[in-house]
């Protein structure tokens, strides 16, 4: 499962996506390695030269990796020797472990340990002593999306390639964003100001998964599966569909209509799958945007909605 | 929110519907594809609590306010003075939206008030000849080139280009996989007999299915198409069923007739020039008076053929990075698509302060005077140039007055040293360490390099006027270190041969390489 625009991005230019299982953490090493132990030239074509992962509250699965997780799936790329590209939007979004709201002592300290700069879970970047990570960073949810702005990070003779690209293309991003962001970062906040933003960012996004996954648990208990997220903005939900509807052909699509017929808006699972399977019983839900009352009332509508597919 | 067109003109009722070219299109733009979002997406409604779009939401956007200084366009006034503009975070002005909604995400096509100023802008500039047209944002032309090419060529496939181009668009194409075929170009820009001999005797396993051109201004030679030219080009394109890319950021640059800078304007460095007063010297020609312009290949698109793209970078700033692409909507269509998987659309700052000028803060009316600015320094520029190349250079290059934009292309005589294949390094390496910098002709080849290329591009926007003679010197002395020939005997007067350009053609006829 991924994010349908790499997919929009690579079909045209006729590249095959070799998709690889996931668990609740993202992709599995393991798998990863058996893919390309086994790969055949002469069957499947050329043996990829390139893995591209979302490592922390993966679109759409909301999963994030451990640190472990991506030790071992960069010894995974070493021994193929793949490049990974690193897409890491939400990196700067993570928050603390999810706690019952019953088991919090203190609601005034639930908050208190947000990572900020300093706690962050590292990322593949990090670890890469060999140089074969291409690490995409955004502004878009830490800043905002309307700036079209980010960076990248990679060897020096790969950004060389990266701006002959840029200079047949968007040349470079808009002056002025780049200028703001530039005085905001360096003059006006300064390391300690855009720490202390990102901390409350970190926190307003740790409110909201707090609310939606305590509704979640208490109102759709026995509808769904899901992984509470560390970080990010997603919920993937898996329908718990019972046994009339899970055999039936394109149930995902009357799931959906009945969920758009209550009012309430999710992505299908088939959006994110690469290769377009489509009777999938999951959902993408964003808690990023709806305000909190709204939040409230979209559980209501889910549940609604999804009691006829599931009892 | 589709590709932005306004159903305020009554008069589209009468027009035709565009040609459908989408049989032009790569296989994988082809058939239905519905973007990815709009699918999911549909109509949300008002009632509709949505929970499928990724994106953050607006209080966790730090910047509260923006605030600009622009300068004022009364068009009655010659003292510059200043305009503040102000995009709220919350609250939407008159015309343009609030700071939360430009710095969200779009949806590829544009934030609506920038594309509703351009719209306009359009309809009144082209005043387009078929129905359903549309225009959408771009991140500049060079962005816009990269779509329109990936619409109609996969790799293997080839375009027809003029033979000197855009480097810019030939590494595009390069990227792409696409083969440049090379088109002759005169001095008034690409020849229709050539183009559609070009069409005639194709022979690859794919036929051209788009030809490339910068009308106006042309980069590097500087030509720019006559209204006749134009008709010709246009017909020979629905002759073979081409689609065409007009690439046209000089087209506002437009200039009149040239005329020798009278000794008093000459001589000063006339801040007018350099662009910080607008003060007019009552002794040079009279720049304010509006000129017609030659009209575009969009402005005669009966078939919604025409991919016509627009840029601020000349006309507003380079690195705003916006412009705008005017095609058939379902053309335009297809570029979202494009965009959604690319740059999504240009900066919403960009797009906020741009279209608050426009909008407001000048309205038509400022944006027309602004441009008409523009001609008159890039008209006196370009005066001032051309006076130093007569004066110094006569007998040393061949070249036509540029009737538009930036450019002057220099055919270099080296005389009994042409035949000789280091010339043009050479020349290159004098001009490096007399301290003259210009283009040499071969990045801008189509037709690959050749050593009988003795060309320069010289761009007189950037370098300070009382510069020109000094580089125009340098540049002479150069040519004649290599040539052994000094200039000829200039004389003050300008030569008649000048204001009608009728020197030999650019290039061969495109056989040779």
């Amino acid at each position: 499962w991924t994010y349908p625009a790499i997919i929009g991005t690579v079909v045209p230019m006729g590249v095959k996506m070799a998709p690889v299982a996931m668990d609740g953490e993202g992709a599995v090493p393991e798998a990863l390695d058996e893919m390309l132990s086994e790969w055949s030239e002469a069957e499947q074509g050329r043996r990829p030269r390139m893995a591209y992962m979302i490592p922390t509250a993966q679109n759409p699965t909301g999963a994030t990796m451990s640190l472990a997780r991506k030790q071992a799936l960069y010894q995974v790329a070493q021994k193929h020797d793949l490049v990974i590209i690193e897409d890491d939007p939400y990196y700067y979004l993570q928050f603390s472990a999810y706690q019952d709201p019953s088991q919090v002592a203190d609601p005034e300290q639930r908050y208190a340990d947000l990572p900020g700069l300093t706690a962050l879970q590292p990322s593949f970047l990090s670890l890469d002593t060999d140089g074969r990570i291409i690490r995409l960073d955004s502004f878009s949810k830490i800043l905002a999306p309307g700036l079209r702005c980010g960076w990248i990070t990679a060897p020096r003779y790969m950004t060389d390639k990266i701006q002959f690209h840029n200079e047949t293309s968007i040349q470079q991003p808009g002056g002025l964003s780049q200028a703001l962001v530039s005085q905001l970062l360096n003059v006006e906040w300064g390391h300690d100001g855009w720490e202390r933003h990102l901390v409350q960012t970190q926190r307003e996004y740790a409110v909201r998964r707090d609310l939606f996954v305590d509704l979640c648990l208490k109102k759709l208990k026995g509808m769904v599966e899901f992984v509470v997220p560390e970080a990010g903005m997603f919920v993937w939900f898996r329908v718990l569909l019972n046994e009339e509807y899970r055999v039936k052909e394109g149930v995902m699509d009357e799931v959906f209509e009945a969920m758009v017929a209550a009012h309430v808006l999710l992505v299908p699972g088939r959006m994110f799958s690469p290769t377009g399977v489509s009777n999938s019983p999951y959902m993408r839900a964003a808690f990023s945007y709806a305000s909190v009352d709204d939040l409230v009332v979209a559980v209501e509508r889910l549940q609604q909605a999804l009691k006829p597919f599931t009892q | 929110m589709a590709p932005n067109v306004i159903a305020t003109d009554l008069s589209s009722d009468s027009l035709p519907m565009p040609k459908d070219l989408s049989n032009l299109f790569v296989p994988s733009m082809r058939g239905p594809i519905k973007s990815a979002f709009k699918s999911v997406m549909g109509n949300p409604t008002l009632a509709m609590i949505n929970m499928a779009g990724g994106v953050p939401h607006p209080n966790t956007f730090p910047i509260l306010q923006l605030q600009a200084t622009v300068k004022a366009q009364k068009s009655t006034s010659t003292t510059r003075s200043e305009s503040m503009l102000l995009l709220d975070k919350t609250r939407r002005s008159q015309t343009t939206e609030s700071l939360d909604e430009l710095l969200q995400y779009g949806d590829g096509c544009g934030a609506d008030s920038y594309c509703n100023f351009l719209y306009r802008h359009t309809q009144r500039v082209h005043n387009p000849q078929y129905a359903d047209w549309g225009v959408i944002a771009s991140c500049g032309n060079t962005d816009s080139i990269g779509k329109a090419v990936a619409l109609f060529c996969q790799p293997g496939d080839s375009i027809l280009v003029e033979r000197w181009t855009f480097p810019g668009t030939l590494s595009s194409l390069r990227a792409a996989g696409v083969a440049p075929v090379s088109v002759a170009l005169d001095n008034e820009g690409m020849v229709p007999e050539d183009l559609d001999r070009a069409c005639r005797e194709w022979s690859g396993s794919t036929p051209p299915r788009a030809v490339y051109l910068v009308p106006t201004g042309q980069n590097p030679t500087g030509a720019t198409m006559s209204l006749v030219r134009r008709k010709s080009i246009y017909a020979v394109a629905q002759k073979h069923n081409l689609a065409i890319i007009e690439d046209d950021p000089y087209y506002f640059l437009q200039l009149p007739e040239f005329v020798a800078p009278a000794p008093s304007t000459a001589a000063t460095a006339d801040d007018s020039i350099n662009g910080t007063t607008a003060t007019v010297s009552a002794a040079a020609s009279d720049y304010s008076r509006p000129q017609s312009l030659v009209p575009s290949l969009l402005s005669m698109d009966i078939d919604g053929r025409v991919i016509r793209l627009d840029s601020f970078s000349k006309i507003l700033a380079p690195n705003l990075r916006c412009g705008w692409i005017t095609a058939p909507r379902y053309i335009l269509d297809k570029i979202q698509i494009l965009n959604e998987t690319t740059t999504l659309q240009p900066s919403g700052l960009s797009q906020g302060l741009i279209s608050k000028m426009l909008n407001e803060v000048w309205g038509m009316d400022g944006w027309n005077a602004h441009l008409q600015e523009l001609r008159t320094v890039y008209t006196k520029r370009r005066n001032m140039f051309i006076q130093m190349v007569e004066k110094h250079l006569a007998g040393l290059v061949e070249y036509s007055v540029p009737m538009a934009g930036m450019f002057v292309w220099m055919k270099i005589n080296f005389g009994s040293a042409a035949a000789d294949q280091t010339a043009m390094p050479r020349l290159l390496d004098a001009m490096k360490k007399c301290g003259v910098m210009m283009a040499p002709g071969m990045p801008f080849s189509s037709n690959g390099p050749s050593p009988s290329d003795h060309y320069l591009r010289a761009a007189f926007a950037l370098v300070d006027v009382e510069m020109f003679e000094p580089a125009l010197v340098r540049l002479a002395q150069a040519i004649t270190g290599i040539s052994g020939r000094a200039p000829t005997a200039s004389s003050d007067s300008v030569k008649v041969s000048l204001i009608v350009p009728t020197r030999t053609s650019v290039t061969a006829v495109n056989s040779s390489g």
